[in-house]
């Protein structure tokens, strides 16, 4: 089978493409490998198991069950409706590498969801609040305000 | 994403100074009025509003910090800041005003009319972004809205896709 890699220039444009004669078992393998990857993320499920357990608790998380991220000394965390899970890849990894899934930086330790984002309101000296749709609040800082107003009012 | 900080410090800023120039231009007049009627001033008078809302609206610089600040802390440098102002004020006005004819009275008055002010101010700029939050809120459904429906059309093609 011959593979080929194209560049292009703009990310919204990136697709695999995949020409086949027949649509093969390895076709479709091929197929559920490229639409899962960039749609879903490992995390450990962080919880008070013992430490050997933990590490079958990897799990896959859709990035769209994932209502933001969270980085707290040195470790990141995904937190989504009811779970929360350690994630092995940094915070600016995340803003850069999920942008077009909609993560956005709204402070300088968290990257959040916009499409689970409830609304804002405002807080103090040009803060805002971001409410999620789980009922969390996280705090929307003065530097990071523009750039989400930005994206969402254009 | 520094100059986009950079123009909203300044936005502020400018906001601020020209909401509590008006402010002080109406709480002179208001107090110089009741306090010291017989009073004349010259031109150079017309430079104490201006200069009291400029040095006033330096003093928010208290309330940055680049460690995400509680609820609590702000207050606390809230108060600061109001502190600051109050203190600026009747220093300004004891060494370079006509501070023998300064009554307690007036005094409290000045006072209670700069936290006043600061009020009100913080009062306008927390309507203004109220006011961009709804439009924010608005657009954000709006938003919402495109993006799922972009997804579900991508959806369509892939299942579309898989069955060939």
């Amino acid at each position: 089978m011959r593979v080929r890699i194209r560049r292009i220039a703009e990310k919204e444009k990136e697709q695999v493409v995949i020409e086949c004669v027949e649509v093969t078992s390895q076709v479709e393998d091929i197929y559920a490998y490229a639409k899962a990857k960039g749609e879903e993320i490992c995390g450990i499920l962080t919880c008070t198991i013992p430490e050997e357990e933990r590490s079958r608790q990897i799990e896959r998380l859709a990035l769209d069950a994932i209502l933001y991220f969270e980085a707290v000394d040195d470790k990141v965390f995904a937190y989504t409706k009811e779970k929360e899970y350690e994630v092995r890849i940094r915070l600016y990894e995340i803003e850069k590498n999920y942008r077009s899934s909609y993560f956005v930086r709204c402070s300088k330790s968290v990257v959040l969801n916009l499409m689970q984002l409830e609304g804002i309101s405002p807080a103090l000296n040009g803060r805002f609040y971001a409410h999620m749709k789980n009922g969390e609040k996280l705090v929307i800082s003065r530097q990071y305000a523009p750039a989400l107003k930005e994206i969402v009012m254009g | 994403m520094k100059w986009e900080k950079n123009k909203n410090t300044a936005t502020d800023f400018l906001l601020s100074f020209f909401i509590i120039t008006a402010c002080i231009t109406i709480m002179e007049a208001v107090i110089g009025t009741i306090f010291m009627p017989g009073e004349r001033f010259g031109f150079e008078a017309f430079f104490s509003p201006p200069l009291f809302g400029f040095l006033s609206a330096l003093s928010s610089v208290v309330t940055f910090s680049r460690r995400q600040l509680s609820a609590g802390a702000m207050a606390v440098r809230l108060f600061l800041q109001l502190a600051m102002i109050e203190a600026m004020v009747l220093l300004v006005n004891f060494f370079f005003g006509n501070w023998e004819l300064f009554t307690a009275p007036m005094i409290l008055t000045l006072i209670l009319g700069i936290a006043l002010i600061f009020c009100v101010v913080y009062l306008v700029m927390w309507l203004n972004e109220r006011r961009i939050s709804r439009l924010f809120n608005e657009r954000l459904l709006e938003f919402q809205k495109e993006v799922q429906l972009r997804n579900e059309e991508r959806l369509k093609n892939q299942e579309a896709w898989g069955g060939r």
